[in-house]
């Protein structure tokens, strides 16, 4: 990726209001702030490390639930929705 | 390339699930994501659609919720544009994603949503955005670098 000055500045405003919607986020969960942060933190701190240790993590979770192909996660996704907005209505 | 004429996209929360590791089920979206941090195309997203993807892999998928935080926090940080909208649109009946992915799209003035949902690919295009399925965004495949599984 080319470094330049603009790059660098646009990261940096980036990175503020990324943290400004991960807050936002952990309230429309209902959530502690902490937790979301904590995980920024570890990417920004360990980066691929981080992000490899949490693809394994959701690839095992994924074969757990039998989730091994396209037209099975895109049921188990529709049947949440379906789930979640007869709970809203 | 300059931010101005990097063709900007929206993606379907569902799309980047399909796409997470280890599976790459729609490895196209890899190569978009690829796009993105190769600096040739600006990824928008939203509040709205972090919590999407945040809800399916915390309840369809069982994820927990560091793992879910931590994966909207790795593509919140790929992304190039943050939107809040503050219009609502009601186009589209189900699912409700649908017009939360219009209203960012709106929002950022996106040229692109790639997205499965057949709500919108019905609508083909709908103010100068255009809806495509993950292997049919073609635009910056002739480009010359090389996909890395690591980007998404």
């Amino acid at each position: 990726m080319p470094e330049n000055r603009n790059v660098e500045s646009e990261k940096f405003s980036v990175s503020a209001e990324l943290e400004r919607m991960i807050r936002s986020l952990a309230h429309r969960h209902g959530l502690p702030e902490v937790i979301f942060l904590k995980e920024l933190l570890a990417y920004f701190s360990e980066g691929e490390m981080h992000w490899n240790r949490v693809r394994e993590r959701i690839g095992h979770r994924m074969q757990q639930m039998g989730l091994e192909n396209r037209e099975k996660l895109i049921s188990c996704i529709k049947a949440w929705r379906e789930e979640s907005a007869n709970r809203e209505s | 390339m300059s931010p101005e004429q990097r063709p900007r996209v929206v993606l379907d929360p569902v799309v980047y699930v399909l796409a997470l590791p280890p599976y790459f089920l729609e490895s196209a979206v890899t190569d978009v994501l690829s796009g993105v941090s190769h600096e040739a195309l600006e990824l928008v997203t939203s509040p709205q659609i972090l919590a999407e993807i945040q809800g399916i892999l915390l309840n369809a998928i069982g994820a927990s919720l560091e793992e879910s935080t931590a994966v909207i926090c790795r593509l919140a940080r790929l992304a190039t544009l943050y939107v809040s909208p503050e219009e609502s649109i009601a186009l589209i009946d189900t699912p409700a994603v649908a017009n939360r992915l219009l209203e960012a799209a709106q929002e950022a003035a996106a040229d692109y949503i790639i997205t499965l949902e057949p709500s919108l690919l019905k609508l083909d295009k709908w103010h100068g955005i255009k809806m495509v399925k993950p292997k049919d965004f073609e635009f910056w495949r002739e480009e010359p670098w090389t996909v890395a599984e690591e980007e998404c």
